[in-house]
């Protein structure tokens, strides 16, 4: 799957919001679901995401050059925030959040996502944003506050510790 | 590499979004926006009762404690140190304030129920102020009791500081950096980095991490002045990274750009005799031609308070040192190592001591280091 980059929107006049959600969500919500490991935190970030740009649409349509960008930093802003300070949330999510949604069952098809589980959340969020979504260690670091430096040092552990337990898998 | 980006879109797979998230989200953007005005009532009535709690209590009670101007006779010579407070993620998807000790050892949960980040002490030790979130992530500045109790709130935003002579909070909003009356009156911005206040968080500059002065006349703050593009390693396009300042608002006087050589800047404090100022940061790469892959990270650093020469005090030994406070009677610095490791040292960098501080589920941010309170009188 290609990351879905909204450049061509910023050539459009007539970019909806509701054309820039359908185009952008599904990735979004995909890749916050690796991060998180939870689907119903992924889709609590996705959604703030979305309203925070939907509360400014206009704006961003007007001055905004990458809105993809925009969202990704936003998201990732909510992201942070949750794991640290900085920004986004769902104050009722330890009381919505089940047992169990699923994940368990995806990791026990997928040695990846059982890996990531050993991962810190920086670990698993640099890593999706940039091996996942094909992110710079610049840009990363843009959206989760941290420098590129630390977005490549985190991604590097990650993938030594992801290695690490394939090793063990497969051993 | 290519391997993991493969592993990574089979497993991604599995992830279908919800059907109709599009209507889930129009579901959400409804239901926020009756709970913004059921909070803004919630808001409004605090407000009021708070001011009228606030004319009894002062009509009736004239020895209620109040924090005291620097000099005043109400204030100790050498403030004696009291808890380090913090937050840090409790439980999972929580955050909380906490406080601790360092006599005692004893750690004690200050906050339940939203996430809450960014902390301050009253400058005499009796309250807290902090900030959590609302929802679409917006943040409220909440003042309470030193033990949590008795939360009201005073103005939306975050990093709240509290000015040494109690009277009024600095914060941040917009890009900017406010100030409020602890009574909720008077919000005001002192800061303007930028034009539209709308690029939080997206295009520079904007401010954050405020710290007051102990005189009260001035705040310490950090900015990010701009972003740049450098080529990329590879020689493929270009990346972006960033230029930060850290600055001092003065109440009386030009905004003074104390260095801009440094980048992923934190929290700042001064020293207790107001000639230091302690913040972390690493070296910026905006002025430079290209990028490098050597790491960066953030170091404690120490610099004069009217600007001169930045003095690192923790090694750089690739951890990310982050927020840092200094001591009320100014012996110790205390920062977070690597996010996980509350630790002091001395003013020069020497004797560092890890708390041994459980850093939760994530990782420890703050800490903000407060004077004893005093005890209650018999």
């Amino acid at each position: 799957m290609e990351l879905i980059r909204s450049e061509s929107f910023t050539e459009e006049a007539s970019l909806t919001f509701e054309r820039f959600f359908e185009t952008e969500h599904d990735r979004l919500y995909r890749a916050l679901c690796l991060v998180t490991r939870n689907r119903h935190e992924a889709e609590e970030i996705m959604q703030d995401a979305f309203l925070a740009m939907w509360a400014r649409w206009d704006r961003i349509t007007q001055k905004v050059d990458d809105p993809t960008a925009y969202l990704y930093r936003t998201a990732m802003n909510a992201f942070r925030s949750r794991h640290r300070r900085a920004a986004l949330a769902a104050r009722k999510a330890v009381r919505l959040i089940p047992v169990d949604d699923g994940i368990s069952r995806i990791e026990e098809q997928e040695d990846v996502v059982r890996a990531l589980a050993s991962l810190t959340d920086k670990q698993r969020a640099a890593i999706v944003l940039t091996n996942f979504l094909d992110f710079t260690a610049e840009e990363a670091g843009g959206f989760l506050g941290l420098s590129p430096g630390a977005i490549r040092t985190l991604a590097s552990r990650g993938r030594t510790e992801l290695r690490r337990q394939a090793g063990e898998d497969h051993g | 590499m290519d391997d993991l980006k493969n592993e990574l879109e089979r497993a991604a797979r599995h992830y279908a979004p919800p059907p109709d998230a599009l209507g889930r989200l129009d579901d959400k953007k409804a239901r926020s926006g009756r709970n913004d005005k059921v909070g803004a009532m919630v808001v409004g009535l605090a407000i009021v009762g708070a001011l009228i709690f606030a004319f009894v209590t002062i009509g009736t009670q004239k020895g209620t404690v109040q924090p005291a101007a620097g000099g005043s006779d109400d204030v100790a010579a050498t403030p004696v140190n009291g808890d380090l407070l913090y937050s840090k993620s409790a439980e999972p998807a929580t955050w909380h304030i906490f406080s601790y000790d360092p006599a005692t050892g004893k750690e004690t949960q200050l906050t339940t129920g939203s996430r809450t980040y960014g902390s301050d002490w009253s400058p005499d030790g009796t309250q807290i102020v902090y900030d959590h979130e609302r929802p679409l992530g917006y943040e409220e500045i909440v003042i309470a009791n030193a033990d949590g109790s008795d939360p009201r709130t005073v103005a939306s935003g975050q990093d709240p500081a509290w000015s040494p002579d109690g009277t009024e909070i600095a914060y941040v909003e917009d890009s900017r950096i406010w100030v409020v009356n602890t009574d909720g009156t008077n919000p005001h911005h002192v800061t303007t980095p930028g034009s539209d206040p709308d690029a939080q968080n997206y295009e520079a500059p904007y401010d954050r991490n405020p710290a007051w002065s102990p005189d009260g006349t001035a705040i310490a703050y950090t900015r990010i002045a701009a972003f740049g593009l450098v080529p990329r390693p590879s020689g493929n396009g270009q990346a972006q990274v960033s230029r930060e300042e850290l600055r001092v608002w003065h109440e009386n006087g030009p905004d003074e750009v104390l260095t801009s050589d440094y980048a992923a800047l934190g929290e700042v404090d001064w020293s207790p005799d107001g000639s230091t100022l302690v913040f972390t940061g690493g070296p910026t790469l905006f002025d430079q031609s290209g990028m490098t892959d050597g790491l960066i990270w953030p170091r404690v650093l120490t610099m004069p308070s009217g600007g001169g020469e930045v003095t690192p005090l923790t090694p750089d030994n690739q951890t990310w040192a982050a927020g840092v406070t200094w001591s009320p009677d100014g012996t110790l610095i205390a920062y977070v190592d690597d996010n996980h490791a509350l630790v002091t040292m001395w003013p020069d960098g020497t004797h560092r001591h890890d708390l041994g501080i459980d850093p939760g589920g994530d990782a420890i941010i703050g800490p903000s280091w407060g004077v004893a309170a005093p005890s209650p009188s018999p």
